[in-house]
């Protein structure tokens, strides 16, 4: 469903990106882990055709995303580590403009809905923006990407921001997409909701997919070592 | 999705603080602009009406006299404002709308209310025309300038691309949803200015409603323009702020620096005499005789009488003019003016062709400015361009080569040189019609605009072809 090859992106003389295999099925979610600037973002960036990539590919569904951008994003929803909307619309506003726009047909009920699936308070709802907290601005960003119905999620650090409660909801979600056969990318710093969720860990180090990891056969302690291991070089 | 993104920028917009206060400013502007052209034009149009009615009066009541005394006393042309002058006041304020009509002279237009005004009013006159050309592509630029800029620096751009939204769909949504926010204000202004249109002084020509269509064309036209390249500009600057720092820079670059570098530059290019260089030329030349001209306004004065009294000496068979059967005083007088009438029309005309030239000089400038071609056809619509001016002085210098022909006529008729203290009354005072002025049609107006009006629609064309082009190069990050 998500899948890079040979992926290289390079700014100037510095690479973001080197050499990045990496395919995410359907109903599997596969969590990035890396410091910062190890090229996890850039990764993203890439499958959403924000940025094209120097060498490579990236597809989406089977589809090239370089080719063809508009259809690839038919197939994916996007939450990113910082959830920005319009200041001066409710929650509800900015998901149904949102949903609207990825081609959802959301009715007001659906969309009232979706915020509670997401732990959006019901007295937020109607509220403009400007007044949520980013935690709260999370939470639409993530009924937005619901809404979108996607057959594939790019979550770049979704849970900043969110509090452990809420983050421990946002993990249920995803494992709720995932039995619904979503196939997920998240790029978080969060070692623990990363074993906790993931299917697959990968550790990103200067642009490089350095290790992968199967959830299952790891533990939480082994996790933190290892990851901890890979970041000392 | 269009309509969604359209729905989406109107709410944002009138919601913003930003937005209510400059539509207050701006309606408040506009309405005071027209409450002052609605002024100007009333006091302007009541004087010069009760003006032209009093001199008519005087005219044909003034005391018995000798006709030639009587063209000596002269009549006035005024020239009464058509009903768009409120909405543009074009050069009216430089020219003058009221000429002296005397024996022997040929005057200039002289009530210029730019001689009256403080220094201040060098910096126009405020007119709707003046609101809608200057500072409505202000009010777009502070309303769009973050439309897409500001998104990316938001990040809302990100979330926006990211669910598939084309740029181009995201370019026609906003530039809707602007335009709506917009027509919040200037429809309403314009059914008012209608409405007022209706109201004001009479459609002599019967092209008062296409020429505000018209206007609605090219200055809907206009406003396009600016809002496409406020958009455009938006989406390929790298931030909020340096979008505002180069529209604004654009705006004041095209607003007021062009403007004044093309009429400097078209001074320079192409000089004309100053008024008293001109009538000197004009003074000397009806003595000496035009060069190169054929005929008699080739001789100079004294030949030229000297001709036509020998010419009415031989066909009287007489031999001196006191036993011509005709005042040779009123004939000699008439020649003159005759001869006075082509030679002025002949220099005017070559000024006129100077100002022509001036003028598309600074047409040609105005490439680099929307506005400068807009002006020429706004000032042309609302009746108070040059061509306008040309007409009205035109019109009343035939008027008085008429009266005073008239009047000379009645004296050579009448009197003669053994008695010449001909004296007539109103009865011949009144054989003098009334002047009236008719302005130009519309196509007569426009006539010598099609390259403003192609360059507008080339400024519209071209700034639609930046937008998209910037669509395609618009990023997200």
């Amino acid at each position: 469903m998500l899948e890079a090859n040979s992926l290289c992106k390079v700014y100037g003389n510095t690479v973001a990106v080197k050499d990045l295999d990496l395919k995410v099925g359907p109903g599997e979610i596969y969590c990035m882990l890396g410091a910062n600037g190890a090229g996890k973002t850039t990764t993203v960036n890439c499958f959403l055709n924000f940025i094209e990539p120097t060498s490579g590919n990236v597809k989406i569904n089977g589809i090239d995303v370089q080719k063809k951008p508009m259809e690839t994003k038919e197939h994916v929803a996007y939450i990113p580590e910082n959830v920005m909307l319009y200041r001066n619309m409710s929650g509800l506003e900015n998901l149904r403009y949102f949903a609207t726009l990825g081609g959802s047909g959301c009715t007001e009920g659906d969309c009232h809905d979706l915020l509670a699936r997401c732990g959006l308070q019901p007295d937020a709802v109607g509220k403009d923006v400007v007044g949520y907290s980013k935690g709260m601005r999370q939470k639409v960003g993530i009924a937005i990407a619901l809404a979108k119905r996607a057959g594939a999620v790019l979550l770049d650090e979704p849970t900043s921001g969110l509090d452990p409660k809420s983050s421990n909801e946002f993990s249920e979600l995803l494992l709720q997409l995932s039995s619904e056969n979503v196939a997920i990318f998240m790029v978080t710093h969060d070692l623990f909701r990363a074993k906790e969720t993931g299917t697959r860990l990968g550790i990103m180090r200067q642009g490089e997919l350095v290790r992968e990891l199967d959830a299952e056969e790891v533990s939480h302690s082994e996790v933190e070592k290892i990851y901890l291991e890979e970041m000392k070089y | 999705m269009i309509t969604t993104i359209a729905k989406k920028e109107f709410i944002c917009l009138v919601r913003d603080g930003r937005f209510r206060w400059i539509a207050a400013i701006m309606a408040l502007l506009l309405l005071t602009s027209l409450w002052a052209g609605l002024n100007r034009y009333q006091s302007l149009s009541d004087v010069q009406i009760a003006s032209q009615a009093t001199t008519e009066e005087q005219w044909v009541n003034q005391d018995d006299k000798n006709p030639h005394t009587a063209a000596h006393f002269g009549n006035y042309a005024f020239k009464a404002p058509g009903p768009l002058f409120f909405f543009d006041i074009g050069i009216s304020n430089y020219v003058g709308s009221t000429i002296w009509l005397e024996a022997h002279k040929t005057n200039f237009a002289k009530n210029r209310p730019a001689q009256d005004n403080g220094g201040l009013s060098r910096f126009g006159e405020l007119t709707p025309a003046l609101i809608l050309q200057l500072l409505v592509p202000l009010m777009l630029i502070l309303l769009g300038f973050s439309s897409f800029s500001g998104e990316r620096d938001s990040g809302t751009l990100r979330q926006l691309v990211s669910l598939g939204t084309g740029a181009n769909q995201l370019l026609w949504g906003k530039l809707l949803g602007v335009a709506i926010a917009m027509s919040l204000i200037l429809v309403p202004y314009i059914l008012i200015c209608s409405l007022v249109l209706s109201f004001v002084g009479e459609d002599t020509t019967g092209e008062l409603g296409i020429r505000g269509w018209l206007l609605c064309l090219f200055y809907g036209l206009y406003i396009v323009t600016y809002l496409l390249l406020t958009l455009g500009v938006s989406a390929v600057a790298k931030s909020a702020k340096s979008t505002l720092v180069i529209l604004v820079g654009f705006w004041a670059f095209a607003s007021f620096i062009i403007p004044r570098v093309a009429s400097d530059v078209s001074k320079i290019l192409t000089p004309t005499l100053s008024y008293a260089a001109f009538y000197k030329n004009v003074k000397d030349t009806g003595w000496n005789g035009l060069e190169g001209a054929e005929g008699d306004i080739a001789l100079s004065r004294n030949a030229h009488l000297k001709k036509v009294r020998l010419g009415l000496l031989e066909e009287y068979g007489v031999s001196s003019i006191k036993d011509l059967p005709v005042y040779w005083t009123g004939v000699s007088m008439q020649t003159v003016e005759e001869r006075d009438y082509i030679i002025n029309n002949k220099l005017m005309e070559e000024l006129r062709q100077s100002f022509q030239i001036q003028q598309r000089q600074r047409d040609l400038i105005g490439f680099l400015s929307p506005v400068l071609a807009l002006r020429s056809i706004s000032m042309a619509l609302a009746g108070t361009s040059l061509v306008d001016q040309e007409k009205f002085i035109q019109s009343a210098h035939d008027y008085r080569i008429d009266m005073i022909r008239d009047m000379n006529t009645e004296l050579i008729n009448n009197a003669t040189m053994k008695d010449s203290l001909y004296v007539a009354d109103s009865e011949t005072f009144s054989m003098v019609a009334p002047y009236h002025y008719t302005a130009p049609r519309i196509d007569e107006s426009l006539g010598q605009l099609t390259y403003n009006i192609v360059l507008v629609f080339l400024w519209f064309v071209f700034s639609l072809l930046f937008a998209l082009r910037s669509m395609r190069r618009l990023t997200v990050l």
